[in-house]
C-alpha cells in the first residue's frame, strides 16, 4: 500500500556500536597495561638494532643465489604436486560433481586435514624421517597447500552455473567428461589466480622452511642471525625480498595476460 | 506401442513439492509437440523426467520401448538431445568443441581427458553446424555469439548426438522475437526433414498453435489439454491458464516475470 506520508526514518545504530567498540578497545588496552611511553622509548632501541643491518655483505653472493634458486625450486615442485593432488581430489569435494555423499564427505575431510597440518610441522616430521634437504620441504608444501588449492578448486567448480553440468549430463557424459568439458574451462581464470597465489605463498614459506632443515636460503639466514652476522643476514633478506617482489609482479602480469 | 510412453508418473521433489501427479502420456515418433501451461505447472519437470535429469519418483517412462532405470540413464541420454533456456554452452570453448560435446557419450573418459575426438566426430559436428547455419562461427568462442546464435549452437550440440528425440525446455524464453522465430523454424525443420521427435515447452500459445502438430497443456502437475492446435480454442486457453490468463498475457512485465 502506498501512502502520502513519509514513514519515520529508520533508526541508525551505527554511532552506538562504534562507541561500544571503542570503549571495549580502551578496556582491553587498560587491562593489558600497555604503556605508550614504553612503546615510544622502544622505537629508539629498535632503530639502533636495525642500524646493524645497514651494511649488507654480498661477498658470498653466488652461494646465496644458489640457495635462493633451491628455495624457488622447492616452492615450484611443492606447488606442482599440490596442484596435481588438488586437481584429482577437488571434483569429489564439489557438490555438483561428487558421485555420492560419501565421496563428497571423504574428499572434504581429506582437504580439511591437509589444510589443518601446518607446513612447518610437516617439514619437521619429514626432515626427521627423510633427512635434511629440499625433499622434505617439497613434501610439506605439497600436502599443506594441496588442502588449500583443493578447496579453492572445489569452490570454483561449485560456482559454475548448474546448467553447464546439466547440459553435459543430458548428452550422456560421465564424471571425467563433466570435469574436462564443463568444470575446467569454466573455472580456468579463477584457478590460475589461485595457483599463482599458492606459488607466491610457497616461495615465502620455502624460505622459512630452511629453518627446520628443509633446504634453501632459510637455513643460511637462520645461521647468520644466530652468529650475529648482521651484514650477511641483511644481504640474504634483501635477496629474498627482491625475489618475492619479482615473483609477485610476474604473477600479477601473468594473470593479466591470461584474462 | 507409442514411441514415448509415461505411465502413472509421479514426481515429488525432496522439499515435498509434487510437480507431476499420476501422469499418463503417449507420444508418437516424428511429431512436433508443444507443452503449454502456467509457470510451475510441471512443464520442465515433465521434460527433465524423460531424460532422467530429474528422475520420476514413481511410475514408468519408456522411450522407444526401453524403460528408464538408473542403469541405462547414460545410454538413453546419449540419443536424446536437450536444448535449454540458458543455452548452457561452455563459454570459454569454441563453437566446434561445444558441438562435439554431443559426441561425448560415445567415448571413454581417457580420450576426453585430452579433448580428443575422432575425425568422424568432426564430420558429424560440421554437418550439425551446417544444419543450423553457423559454419562460419565454428572457431569463435561460444560467448562471443548472440543469444539466438548460441541457442542454435545448443541445437547443433543436440543434433551431434544423432538423436531420435529433442527435448527443448523453453528454448526461446531468453530470446528476442526475431531469434525466437528462427529457433522455432529450425526445430520445426529438423522435425519435419529428419523425423526427429521434438517436445518443446513454450509460454506463447500463438507459437504453439503455429508450429506444433499436437499441443498438450499442464496445470498443477496434471494434463488439462491434449489435442491438435485447432482444438485449442480461446475458451480452452482460459481453462489452461485459469482466469488470470488474459491479464498475464496482456501485461508485458508479467510475461517477463514469468519467463
Amino acid at each position: 500500500m502506498s501512502t502520502n506520508i513519509l514513514p519515520p526514518k529508520p533508526l541508525n545504530l551505527f554511532p552506538v556500536w562504534l562507541s561500544v567498540a571503542l570503549a571495549l578497545l580502551w578496556l582491553i588496552i587498560w587491562d593489558l597495561g600497555v604503556d605508550f611511553k614504553d612503546l615510544l622509548y622502544g622505537i629508539e632501541d629498535m632503530a639502533e638494532y636495525f642500524s646493524r643491518y645497514g651494511t649488507p655483505n654480498f661477498s658470498n653472493i653466488s652461494s646465496y643465489l644458489y640457495l635462493m634458486a633451491q628455495t624457488l625450486v622447492t616452492a615450484f615442485w611443492g606447488t606442482t604436486f599440490a596442484f596435481i593432488i588438488a586437481a584429482v581430489v577437488s571434483p569429489y569435494a564439489a557438490r555438483p560433481l561428487a558421485p555420492n555423499a560419501f565421496a563428497y564427505r571423504f574428499a572434504r575431510e581429506l582437504l580439511n586435514f591437509m589444510r589443518a597440518m601446518p607446513d612447518l610441522l610437516l617439514a619437521l616430521i619429514f626432515v626427521s624421517s627423510l633427512g635434511l634437504g629440499p625433499l622434505p620441504g617439497v613434501l610439506a608444501l605439497s600436502i599443506h597447500t594441496a588442502g588449500f588449492l583443493g578447496k579453492f578448486f572445489a569452490e570454483n567448480m561449485e560456482r559454475v552455473p548448474a546448467g553447464k553440468y546439466e547440459a553435459l549430463s543430458a548428452v550422456g557424459a560421465g564424471f571425467t567428461q563433466k570435469i574436462v568439458f564443463a568444470a575446467w574451462p569454466s573455472m580456468l581464470r579463477e584457478s590460475v589466480g589461485n595457483v599463482l597465489y599458492i606459488f607466491d605463498r610457497n616461495v615465502r614459506m620455502a624460505a622459512v622452511l630452511g629453518l627446520v632443515g628443509a633446504g634453501g636460503i632459510g637455513l643460511e639466514l637462520h645461521d647468520a642471525l644466530r652468529l650475529f652476522k648482521y651484514n650477511q643476514a641483511s644481504a640474504l633478506i634483501i635477496i629474498i625480498l627482491l625475489t618475492i617482489i619479482v615473483i609477485d609482479n610476474l604473477s600479477s602480469w601473468l594473470r593479466k595476460v591470461l584474462n | 506401442m507409442a514411441y514415448i510412453s509415461l505411465r502413472a508418473v509421479h514426481k515429488t521433489y525432496p522439499n515435498g513439492y509434487c510437480a507431476l501427479k499420476n501422469f499418463n502420456l503417449d507420444i508418437e515418433a516424428g511429431q512436433f509437440i508443444a507443452v503449454l501451461g502456467p509457470s510451475g505447472a510441471g512443464k520442465s519437470t515433465l521434460l527433465r523426467a524423460m531424460n532422467a535429469l530429474d528422475p520420476a519418483t514413481q511410475g514408468e517412462i519408456s522411450i522407444d520401448g526401453v524403460a528408464l532405470n538408473k542403469k541405462n540413464y547414460r545410454k538413453i541420454r546419449a540419443h536424446v538431445g536437450m536444448v535449454f533456456q540458458q543455452f548452457n554452452l561452455v563459454n570459454r570453448l569454441n563453437v566446434m568443441t561445444n558441438v562435439l560435446v554431443g559426441r561425448l557419450a560415445e567415448h571413454s573418459w581417457l580420450s576426453s581427458l585430452f579433448y580428443l575426438f575422432p575425425k568422424t566426430d568432426y564430420q558429424i559436428a560440421e554437418a550439425a553446424l551446417r544444419e543450423v547455419d553457423l559454419l562460419d562461427k565454428a572457431w569463435s568462442r561460444a560467448d562471443k555469439l548472440s543469444g539466438g546464435q548460441q541457442q542454435r549452437v545448443g541445437i547443433a550440440r543436440a543434433l551431434a548426438q544423432q538423436p531420435k528425440l529433442i527435448l527443448a525446455d523453453e528454448p526461446i524464453a531468453s530470446l528476442d522475437p526475431k531469434a525466437s522465430e528462427e529457433v522455432l523454424k529450425l526445430l520445426r525443420k529438423i522435425c519435419s526433414e529428419k523425423g526427429i521427435t521434438v517436445i518443446i515447452n513454450l509460454h506463447q500459445v500463438e507459437y504453439a498453435k503455429q508450429y506444433a502438430d499436437r499441443i498438450i497443456a499442464l496445470n498443477a502437475g496434471t494434463l488439462v489439454f491434449d489435442g491438435s492446435p485447432e482444438q485449442l480454442t480461446q475458451a480452452r486457453q482460459a481453462e489452461i491458464y485459469g482466469t488470470v490468463a488474459e491479464e498475464i498475457y496482456h501485461e508485458p512485465e508479467l510475461v517477463l516475470a514469468h519467463a
